[in-house]
């Protein structure tokens, strides 16, 4: 049996989830989310501490940890590695890293097209990336990117999951989509223990930002 | 024994250090982000955040292998609060409390500012009250009055840059590169620092506060009217012209720090007088200290080298005056880049 704390502060919700693994499946034990916008840092251990409460776990029963690494705020990214890194040093357990828009496919299930999760990136545009329509952990068809809402609503390549900060435009119908399910957390969990938490790097996780940071050298403009 | 593993994350160094008893330095860490703000001429918030996430982990790794010490022999976790950029300051903080909540050690919030202060006690742990504490760093010069310990009272604070931006700023105007107070200390020695007289901003209310803009100003106008200013570094050979001009910037410097220091010392009647933070490194500087405390009958108490630029064990080593008194910060802390000692 192994048992995983998965975390994803990626989104202005906060959400944390306790799986357990055993031959017979996954389970997902107890989650629990926060809206709490920009203060992920503020309130992660108290959700934490709820969720172990909950299944009645002590926190050194966990044997591994699932972390979302963006794309997302990259604030919330950062509490989400920099509390990862910590606890996967100290508890000297794995910890896997899983990308938000894989969670976001993940967590939907089975759809009638690819799974096309978006995601608000703000200044007008949008993370995505492309699934198979059922598979889990979701098949990558087409690797996480940014692409302004505009051109991304006028033909989406497939079934849409919009998260947070993606809202359609209300002429929306193309090849359809519905919000995606949220609960992130539990989904980076079950996607990295179906993908093998031995298999994790070595080495720490390393975010997924997606958009460079604004600073250039000039020569390089 | 007591044992603490600090933190340090505020701007643009990540660092880890096990510290014993106060001021017993096992292990300190620094992985320093100075090669990726070069090309910058100044640190880029952003990309120091970046930075932190992947250095944090083997940062602190390194520095509980260093000191041979696993975390069940460690009584609490300190970590910088703030101030500093909150991106970068961030990932410390969540680090810490990850590592203090898995064993259940306390957690101790440190201002960045307190680590300084404390950083002349490692080598100096003998300093008497009350004592007057310089802290001089690209982001900070202010003037501490310390009645007792752990007792910090602000007296006199720069009122735009900071002393060691003032190097940068001058540094990269010149093409010198980044960052400026090395480029400067070395290309300044042996040049004729007599060459130019800049003046010395004098607050009309008499107060002790500093400013440096106008002495950048007055680097710049002169740079410009002799054709010297860059703006992108050089590269190759410095001009006698360039070393004396950045000579006579640095003594200007030097200057306004030691005669406000001592101004306070003989003003608070203070016999103690500790010189911390990043430019305190600066040679010329240590050296000016030295001579005018020890003809006004002040004892000087330089951090070492080591621990003037940005360092956990500095961190941990105040962090003791925290742990003393059962300070400790619950688990909900935030980080804050304004946040005033």
């Amino acid at each position: 049996m192994t048992r995983v704390l998965a975390i994803d502060t990626a989104t202005p919700t906060a959400h944390v989830a306790l799986l357990e693994a055993t031959d017979a499946g996954i389970d997902t034990v107890a989650q629990t989310a926060a809206d709490m916008k920009g203060s992920h840092a503020e309130h992660l251990f108290r959700l934490i501490d709820h969720v172990l409460a909950a299944a009645g776990w002590s926190k050194q029963q966990i044997d591994a940890f699932a972390v979302v690494r963006g794309p997302g705020s990259f604030t919330g990214v950062r509490i989400a590695l920099g509390t990862a890194q910590g606890l996967a040093l100290a508890a000297d357990r794995p910890c896997v890293g899983v990308n938000t828009l894989e969670a976001m496919a993940e967590a939907s299930g089975r759809c009638p097209g690819d799974r096309v999760p978006a995601l608000g990136a703000g200044r007008g545009d949008l993370y995505i990336a492309r699934y198979d329509a059922s598979s889990s952990p979701p098949d990558q068809r087409e690797a996480p990117g940014l692409q302004p809402a505009g051109s991304f609503w006028e033909a989406p390549p497939g079934f849409v999951l919009w998260g947070p900060g993606a809202e359609p435009p209300q002429d929306f119908q193309a090849a359809g989509g519905r919000r995606s399910a949220t609960e992130t957390a539990a989904a980076a969990g079950r996607i990295a223990i179906l993908r093998g938490l031995d298999a994790a790097p070595e080495g720490p996780v390393s975010p997924l930002y997606i958009r460079p940071p604004d600073a250039r050298l000039r020569s390089s403009r | 024994m007591t044992r603490i593993l600090g933190i340090e994350s505020s701007c643009d160094e990540t660092a880890a250090a096990v510290v014993d008893d106060r001021h017993h330095v096992r292990s300190s860490v620094i992985a320093s982000q100075v090669d990726v703000h070069r090309a910058f001429g100044g640190v880029v918030p952003e990309l120091a955040a970046r930075q932190h996430v992947e250095a944090i982990g083997p940062v602190v790794r390194a520095a509980l292998d260093e000191a041979d010490a696993g975390f069940d022999s460690l009584d609490a976790v300190a970590v910088t609060q703030g101030p500093g950029l909150i991106g970068s300051l961030l990932v410390g903080v969540c680090a810490a409390k990850a590592i203090a909540w898995r064993h259940e050690l306390p957690l101790l919030a440190v201002n960045h500012l307190e680590g300084h202060i404390r950083s002349a006690f490692i080598d100096h742990p003998e300093i008497e009250f009350p004592a007057l504490a310089l802290i001089v760093s690209g982001g900070h010069t202010s003037l501490y009055l310390c009645p007792e310990e752990s007792d910090y009272r602000v007296i006199a604070r720069t009122r735009d840059d900071a002393a060691g931006e003032a190097f940068d700023k001058v540094a990269k105007l010149l093409g010198l590169g980044y960052p400026g107070g090395p480029v400067i200390e070395k290309l300044a020695r042996g040049a004729d620092a007599s060459s130019h007289a800049f003046p010395h901003a004098q607050m009309k209310d008499g107060s002790l506060d500093f400013s440096f803009s106008g002495l950048k100003t007055a680097v710049r106008r002169l740079a410009t009217e002799r054709g010297l200013a860059h703006h992108e570094p050089t590269g190759g050979d410095v001009s006698d012209e360039v070393r004396d001009l950045v000579a006579a910037f640095q003594r200007a410097v030097v200057r306004v720090l030691v005669r406000r220091s001592l101004a306070a010392c003989k003003r608070e009647r203070v016999k103690s007088l500790l010189l911390t933070g990043g430019v305190a490194c600066n040679k010329s500087l240590r050296d000016a200290f030295a001579h005018a405390c020890d003809r006004a009958g002040v004892t000087l108490y330089a951090a070492a080298p080591r621990y003037t630029t940005d360092n956990a064990a500095m961190i941990a080593a105040a962090a003791f005056l925290h742990y003393e008194k059962g300070a400790f910060a619950p688990l909900d802390i935030n980080a804050h880049s304004n946040f005033p000692l």
